[in-house]
């Protein structure tokens, strides 16, 4: 057919374009653009919470630092190596799929869930041993080598609920990963479309930032002062 | 706007410094550096955060409008850290102060 106006020639839309989109650019960067207003109102959500600890660490440092020293350092900095290497294996997973490399896409997200099952499972040692020392908060909670026992439990809440928190993050986070995977196996990500992959990875990179505060503000302070 | 590819080779060298910020900041907090020590372990999780957030995360690469947002969300952060810290921090001026 011969076109009187110069134009170039009409593309059939993509399968993967919704109606109201222009062309998959535009959903593209509009499905980033809202992923990241999700990831404005987590980094206020968790800026909260770090903001009741900036407070009562400033009112409380020697409780806090005393608390901190009775951090299982180990679990801690294991945890923070392993979170970096999944968003390692994350950030190659975008790739994977720009590529159009369906079985290195899958490999690298199922390895990106395992890394984060990793961390949930120190996390749940570490968990377990803070319960046996009595350091959880609470009626049972025992913390008599600090000269502030009752502040030091506030160290410990906070800890808790931050760490709580960024677990129940991580979960959801490996639980999405491993459903992104099976639909990247089956082949639902081509090149034009893999704006879950990228989303998801944001999701990821977030809970991982998220840790990056968490561990020295939680496991480095003065632990070597106690 | 076509899509930016980050090689993976830079994906590589983003890894290989958090890994060396994390083992570093973990070194230093065995350094006695009194208050300097909390003050260089969150310049170090700011700069992992950072890089993070501008690599792995596209930042560097997005559309203005996603930047704002990030940008934003930092913004309303500080706004609330200072404002409680205003008060927080200065309401036991000259009188009695706990502990």
């Amino acid at each position: 057919m011969h076109h009187s106006h110069g134009t170039t020639e009409a593309v059939p839309p993509s399968r993967y374009l919704a109606f109201q989109f222009e062309d998959l650019a535009q959903q593209r960067e509009s499905a980033t653009l809202g992923m990241w207003i999700f990831l404005s109102t987590e980094i206020l959500f968790f800026g909260a919470l770090f903001t009741a600890y900036f407070i009562y660490r400033g009112i409380y440092p020697k409780a806090f630092a005393e608390a901190s020293g009775a951090m299982l350092i180990k679990y801690g900095t294991a945890n923070t190596f392993i979170l970096i290497c999944s968003s390692l294996t994350m950030a190659l997973s975008v790739h994977a799929a720009q590529m159009g490399k369906r079985k290195l896409l899958t490999l690298l997200l199922v390895v990106t869930a395992v890394l984060g099952c990793v961390f949930l499972v120190n996390k749940g040692f570490e968990y377990h041993q803070e319960w046996l020392e009595h350091h959880v908060p609470g009626p049972g909670f025992e913390f008599p080598e600090s000269s502030d026992p009752r502040h030091a439990q506030i160290f410990f809440s906070l800890y808790f609920i931050m760490t709580g928190i960024h677990t129940v993050h991580l979960i959801i986070g490996a639980g999405v990963v491993l459903t992104i995977a099976f639909f990247a196996w089956r082949g639902h990500y081509p090149p034009e479309y893999h704006t879950p992959v990228e989303n998801v990875g944001l999701y990821w990179h977030f809970v991982d930032i998220v840790w990056v505060f968490l561990y020295p503000m939680l496991y480095l302070v003065a632990h070597r002062h106690f | 706007m076509a899509e930016h590819v980050v090689t993976t080779k830079t994906y590589y060298i983003i890894w290989a410094f958090l890994m060396f910020f994390t083992a570093l900041t973990f070194g230093l907090s065995y350094l006695d550096l009194g208050a300097w020590s909390a003050v260089i372990a969150v310049l170090i999780a700011a700069t992992k955060a950072t890089i993070i957030a501008l690599f792995f995360m596209h930042m560097k690469y997005a559309e203005k409008v996603t930047q704002v947002v990030g940008v934003a969300s930092l913004f309303w952060l500080g706004i609330m850290f200072v404002l409680t810290a205003t008060d927080f921090f200065t309401r036991y001026f000259g009188t009695y102060a706990p502990q």
